[in-house]
């Protein structure tokens, strides 16, 4: 049950942004405004990408292999996915999706690569490994990890 | 008749109350960030207290993105005159409202929203 709403999270959090972006950019066009989101190349790269990522090979691909399960003959190497990604939705194409999403905030509120936050961020995930290790080791040799 | 110095230049009002807050803008750039901040905890930590007393326990989630979509919406519609808000605040806010949501769907329980 873990691992279902793990995905369902990832799936939720993919549309939610998706949806967000698309909201801003379309408001920019149908009013005119003078400060216009898509003028910000990442938020429409991120725009494209999950869209590419989530919908356009899955429906592609479902609908050739819905074809040939409706057809009574299907020819020699006719018909057939050619890349079966419609089976491959899954983790790793989210880990994908959210890899963009997360850099996006990274960029714009802490700088990406050259801003300052660099040094806070690398001591920070060096902890964290830290106490994971320790945690994970102390539970390997029995003993209390709290 | 003795008229005052004024400290500041008085903004031009003929053409309305959009250029006076855009002047005022130019003249204290933070003055919209400081706006937004404003929306948002307001949203955020009104609800949050709001909530405890209520109920007991407070959703810090979901309190963060309803505040951050309130905010996106003021900003959006500041957006749409030249002057107000700026690209990078916008882009910005948009940031802020992923995280939030980013961390509203990883907090929820299997039978919440």
């Amino acid at each position: 049950m873990g691992q279902i709403k793990f995905v369902v999270s990832m799936v939720m959090i993919a549309l939610f942004t998706f949806a967000i972006v698309g909201f801003a950019i379309n408001f920019a066009v149908d009013n005119n405004s003078a400060v216009d989101i898509s003028d910000d190349s990442s938020f429409t790269n991120l725009q494209t990408q999950t869209a590419s990522d989530i919908s356009e090979d899955f429906r592609d691909e479902s609908n050739k292999s819905y074809q040939s399960i409706l057809d009574n003959n299907v020819g020699e190497g006719s018909q057939t996915t050619a890349k079966g990604t419609q089976f491959s939705i899954t983790l790793g194409n989210f880990l994908g999706v959210f890899y963009n999403i997360l850099k996006i905030p990274y960029d714009k509120i802490f700088g990406g690569k050259d801003g300052g936050f660099g040094v806070f961020f690398t001591a920070f995930i060096v902890l964290i490994g830290f106490i994971a290790f320790l945690y994970v080791w102390k539970t390997w040799v029995g003993r209390n990890p709290d | 008749m003795i008229f005052l110095q004024h400290l500041f230049n008085l903004p031009n009002s003929t053409t309305g109350l959009d250029q006076i807050t855009i002047q005022t803008i130019a003249a204290v750039p933070g003055f919209s960030t400081l706006l937004l901040l404003f929306v948002f905890f307001v949203t955020f930590l009104g609800g949050i207290s709001r909530q405890k007393a209520r109920t007991g326990t407070s959703d810090y989630a979901m309190l963060s993105t309803i505040a951050s979509l309130s905010t996106l919406m003021i900003t959006l519609i500041l957006s749409a005159v030249a002057g107000f808000i700026d690209l990078i605040t916008l882009g910005i806010v948009v940031a802020i409202t992923f995280l939030s949501g980013f961390w509203l769907f990883l907090d929820r329980k299997t039978s919440e929203v």
